[in-house]
C-alpha cells in the first residue's frame, strides 16, 4: 500500500486509481470461487462512464461466488510510475494483481482502445498472445462491438462475446467454475474452451478458424426482465456522463448506411414505461444523482417517451433532478418533447443531418428533412435556446462537391431560421459545425466502400470552411488521421494483430485522444509488417471478395 | 431551515478526492442519505454547503468542517452509511460562529526516507532545525501570483520525533495565509542540501481560532 500511495502522490488525478467510491463491490476473497478483472481500455472517467461495463460490473457482482472488479487503462505518468515501481496492474477494490485473477474480461467499444488493450495485459504482466499463455495464466476474453470484426485482436483474446454480454457472461462464467478442480486454480483452458465454443454468442478462435463456423451473435430479448443496475458505484470524482443513465431501448428503427449499430442491434427491444420509471427512481435515490440521461441509439424514437417524461418528472422536478435527452433526431422532436426537457434545465441541442444535401441523405437513409430540421430548430429558437450543434461527414459514398457545399447551405438556413424565430436577438446565437471523416463499418450495406483519403478530406474541409460566410457559424473538423487507422482496424483481417503489437511497441497509447494519436507510429507498425494501411483503410472491396468478418452473423 | 455544522475525517481513500470533487460527492452523499437540502433560487439552483478549509489532494483530516443548510434540524443516525469510504461524519450541530474565524490548524506530517534508522534520527534534527528557524522564505503561489515570503511566522509549535519515519507535529496558520501541504513540498524543492523525501503524508488532527482555543 505505501508503494501505490507513492506513486499516486506523483500523479495527476489520483483518485482515477484508488477505487472505494460508494456502492463498489467488496467481497471477502477467501469466500469466492471466481475473480473477473473487468478491463476498459480508457481512463476511469470514460470507463465509468459506459452504461454496458456497469452492467457487467453489476451482474457478475450478484452472482455470490464471483467478485468482479474494475481495471481501466493507467494514463501516461501511472504508467511509469507503476513500471518503475515494478507494480503489476491492480483491481480498483481489491489492489490484488490482475494476473492472479482467474478471467480477465475486457469491454472494446473501439478500435483506437486496442493498443490500450495490450499494454494492459502486458502492465498486468500477463503474456500479449494467446499461444504465449497457459493454464496459470488468466483466461482472457472480449466483448462489446469490437466483436463484430475480431479478427484483428484474435491473437490476443481467447474468447469473444458476440452481441449482448449480459447473460452469457452468467453462463461462461458458471462454466468456468465447473472445470475448476480447485478454488484456488485456474481451471483449465483448454477444456473450457472447448465447451463454451457451443454456445450462441461466443467465438473462440483456436477452435472456431479451424473450422469455419459461423458465430450468431447473443440477443438478449427481453429488457424488461434483463439485469439493470440500479444501485451503482457514484464515482468521486467527475466522469464524462456525471449521472444517472436508463436504456430506454436496444436497437434502431432506422438504417442509416453507414451506421454499424443501427445494422447490428436488431431487433428492436424496448423497457417499458413502468419498468423504466421504477428503475429511474431507485437508481436516483440509491445514487443521489441530479440528472437522468435517457439513452438508446435514437431516444426520440422511443414509443412513450411523454409518458415516461412525465412519469419521471413528477418525482423529479420536486427533487432538483433533471432530464438529459441525448440522441434526439430532427424529425420526432417536439414542443412536448421540448417543454418537458425544458423544465428543468436546458442543455444545448444537437442534431445529426450526417449529409448536406437531400440526395445524399436519401441515398444514405438518413431520414430528415430540410423541413423537419428547421422546423425543430425553430422552435428551439423560439424556447430560448441559443445554442445548436450540427453533425455532418465528409467522404461518404457517392459524395461530390455539391453535397459539400450544401452543408454550409443547411447552416446558413439555421442561421436565418434563428434570426427569424428568436425573441431575443442580442443574445446572439452558436451554431457549431463538426465534420468527421466517413469510416466504412462491416456488417453495414457501406462495408465494402473506400474511405476517401487524408488529403481528399482536407480538400472537403477547406472548400466547406471557404463557403461558411458568417462568424455565428463555428466549423471544427476531426483530424483524419484517426479516422483513417480506424478505418483499418475496423475492417482488419488477422494480419493486423501485428500491426497493433507493433504500433504498441512503438508507443502508441489512448490513439483515442487526439493528443496521444501518432500516425506516423502506425504507419512505421505498417511498413514493419510489410503491410500497406490502404489496403485496408481506403480501397474498395470487390463484389465477390469474401470479407473477414463474414462468419460473424449478426 | 437549519444551518448544520459537521465535524468529519476524510481518511484514506477518500484523501484522493479533490476539493471541487469532493463538493459534489457529499452533496451526492447527503442526498441519498435523504436529507433535504436547501438550494438557491435563482436558473441553476444549487444547494447551500461550504466547507470550512479546502484540503490538498493527498492530504488526510480528522478535522473537517462544513456547513450545510437543510429543512429539518438534524442529519439522519445512519448518514455514514451513505458515504464512500474513507468519510465519516463525527459530530453535528448547529454553531454561530463564522468559519472564517479558523485561524490554526494542527498537522501531523510524516516524512519518509528509504534511510538507515540512525542517519533518519540526524535528518529529523536537521528538519527541526530547518522547520523552527527564525526565516523560512518560499516561493509561494497565492491568488496574485508567486512571490517570495517569509512561512515562519505562520508555523508553530513545532515538534520532530523518529520512530519508523519522521514525524513532524506543528501548527500552520489555516487562512491569509494558508500554509498547506504544497508549502512544505515546496521548503524541499527550495533547499538543496536537503534530501526530498520519497513521500510526505500529512493529516489535520484539529482546527483553532486565533485564541489557540478549539474551533468549534
Ligand atoms: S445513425 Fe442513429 S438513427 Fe441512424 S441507424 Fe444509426 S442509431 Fe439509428
Amino acid at each position: 500500500m505505501e508503494t501505490i500511495e507513492k506513486i499516486l502522490a506523483k500523479v495527476q488525478k489520483p483518485a482515477r486509481y484508488t477505487g472505494g467510491e460508494y456502492n463498489q463491490i467488496i467481497k471477502d476473497k477467501t469466500k469466492v470461487d471466481v475473480r473477473v478483472a473487468l478491463c476498459f481500455p480508457d481512463v476511469y472517467e470514460i470507463g465509468m462512464s459506459n452504461l454496458g461495463l456497469r452492467i457487467i460490473y453489476g451482474v457478475l457482482n450478484n452472482m455470490e461466488n464471483v467478485w468482479c472488479e474494475r481495471v481501466f487503462s493507467p494514463w501516461a505518468d501511472m504508467e511509469e510510475q507503476l513500471r518503475e515501481n515494478n507494480i503489476p496492474l491492480y483491481g480498483l477494490e481489491s489492489y490484488d494483481t490482475i494476473k492472479d485473477f482467474d478471467i480477465i474480461a475486457f469491454s472494446l467499444g473501439y478500435e483506437l482502445s486496442y493498443t490500450n488493450m495490450l499494454n494492459m495485459l502486458d502492465l498486468a504482466g500477463v503474456p500479449l498472445k494467446r499461444n504465449e499463455r497457459n493454464d496459470k495464466n488468466p483466461l482472457v476474453i472480449a466483448g462489446g462491438s469490437c466483436s463484430l470484426n475480431p479478427n484483428p485482436i484474435s491473437d490476443f483474446i481467447d474468447l469473444f462475446v458476440v452481441g449482448d454480454g449480459e447473460e452469457i457472461i452468467v453462463e461462461l462464467v458458471n462454466l468456468y467454475n465447473d472445470l475448476k478442480a480447485d478454488k484456488d486454480e485456474k481451471a483449465n483452458k483448454t477444456k473450457f474452451l472447448e465447451k463454451s465454443s457451443i454456445l450462441d454468442g461466443v467465438y473462440v478462435p483456436s477452435i472456431h478458424d479451424k473450422t469455419n463456423t459461423t458465430i450468431s451473435k447473443r440477443v438478449v430479448k427481453n429488457l424488461d426482465t434483463a439485469f439493470f443496475p440500479t444501485r451503482t458505484i457514484v464515482p468521486s470524482m467527475s466522469i464524462v456522463h456525471d449521472r444517472t443513465v436508463l436504456e430506454l431501448f436496444r436497437g434502431c428503427y432506422h438504417k442509416c448506411k453507414f451506421c454499424q449499430a443501427g445494422f447490428t442491434e436488431h431487433p428492436v427491444r424496448s423497457r417499458s414505461v413502468e419498468t423504466l420509471t421504477k428503475q429511474g427512481i431507485e437508481a436516483i435515490t440509491n445514487s443521489g444523482y441530479d440528472e437522468i440521461g435517457l439513452l438508446s441509439l435514437s431516444t426520440g424514437d422511443y414509443k412513450d417517451l411523454s409518458k415516461l417524461c412525465d412519469n419521471l418528472l413528477k418525482w423529479c422536478e420536486p427533487r432538483k433532478v433533471s432530464l438529459s435527452l441525448p440522441s434526439l433526431r430532427a424529425s420526432n422532436f417536439n414542443v412536448e418533447l421540448l417543454k418537458q426537457v425544458q423544465k428543468v434545465r436546458k442543455s444545448s441541442l444537437t442534431f445529426a443531418p450526417e449529409a448536406g444535401s437531400q440526395r445524399l441523405r436519401d441515398y444514405i437513409n438518413k431520414d430528415i428533412t430540410e423541413g423537419e430540421l428547421f422546423d425543430a430548430c425553430k422552435l428551439a429558437f423560439e424556447n430560448g435556446w441559443n445554442s445548436v450543434k450540427l453533425y455532418f461527414m465528409l467522404g461518404l459514398p457517392t459524395e461530390t462537391d455539391d453535397d459539400v457545399l450544401a452543408i454550409a447551405k443547411v447552416a446558413h438556413s439555421v442561421l436565418n431560421t434563428w434570426r427569424e424565430h428568436t425573441n431575443n436577438k442580442k443574445r446572439g446565437v452558436r451554431i457549431t459545425l463538426s465534420t468527421s471523416c466517413f469510416i466504412p463499418k462491416p456488417h453495414t450495406p457501406f462495408e465494402r466502400e473506400e474511405q476517401i483519403s487524408v488529403k481528399e478530406y482536407l480538400r472537403r474541409v477547406s472548400l466547406l470552411k471557404n463557403a461558411i460566410q458568417s462568424k455565428m457559424i463555428t466549423y471544427n473538423w476531426h483530424s483524419p488521421d484517426q479516422g483513417y487507422v480506424e478505418a483499418a482496424l475496423s475492417r482488419g483481417d488477422k494480419g493486423l494483430g501485428a500491426v497493433i503489437e507493433a504500433a504498441w511497441r512503438g508507443g502508441a497509447r489512448f490513439d483515442s485522444w487526439s493528443e496521444c494519436f501518432s500516425l506516423q507510429t502506425w504507419l512505421n507498425a505498417f511498413a514493419e509488417c510489410n503491410l500497406n494501411i490502404d489496403d485496408y483503410a481506403t480501397k474498395k472491396r470487390k463484389e465477390n471478395e469474401t470479407l473477414p468478418w463474414s462468419f460473424i452473423k449478426v | 431551515m437549519y444551518r448544520i455544522r459537521c465535524l468529519y475525517s476524510k481518511k484514506d481513500k477518500a484523501a484522493y478526492i479533490s476539493h471541487l470533487d469532493f463538493m459534489s460527492t457529499i452533496q451526492r452523499s447527503l442526498i441519498r442519505a435523504g436529507v433535504k437540502l436547501i438550494y438557491t433560487k435563482g436558473f441553476n439552483p444549487h444547494p447551500y454547503i461550504s466547507i470550512a478549509l479546502p484540503l490538498s489532494v493527498g492530504v488526510e483530516s480528522e478535522c473537517e468542517l462544513l456547513d450545510v443548510e437543510i429543512t429539518g434540524n438534524s442529519l439522519p443516525k445512519n448518514i455514514n452509511n451513505f458515504m464512500p469510504d474513507g468519510v465519516e461524519i463525527h459530530r453535528t450541530y448547529i454553531s454561530a460562529r463564522k468559519l472564517s474565524n479558523i485561524q490554526w490548524v494542527d498537522v501531523f506530517i510524516e516524512f519518509i526516507y528509504d534511510f538507515r534508522d540512525d542517519e533518519k534520527a540526524k535528518y529529523s534534527k536537521k528538519l527541526l532545525k530547518l522547520f523552527s528557524a527564525d526565516s523560512l522564505i518560499i516561493d509561494k503561489k497565492s491568488k496574485s501570483g508567486i512571490k517570495s515570503t517569509d512561512i515562519a511566522p505562520f508555523i508553530k509549535d513545532v515538534n520532530f520525533s523518529c520512530e519508523e519515519n519522521i514525524i513532524m507535529t506543528a501548527k500552520l496558520s489555516a487562512q491569509n495565509p494558508t500554509i498547506g501541504y504544497n508549502d512544505i513540498i515546496q521548503v524541499f524543492n527550495q533547499n538543496n542540501d536537503i534530501q526530498t523525501p520519497d513521500l510526505i503524508k500529512m493529516k489535520r488532527i484539529a482546527i483553532y481560532d486565533k485564541d489557540m482555543i478549539l474551533f468549534k
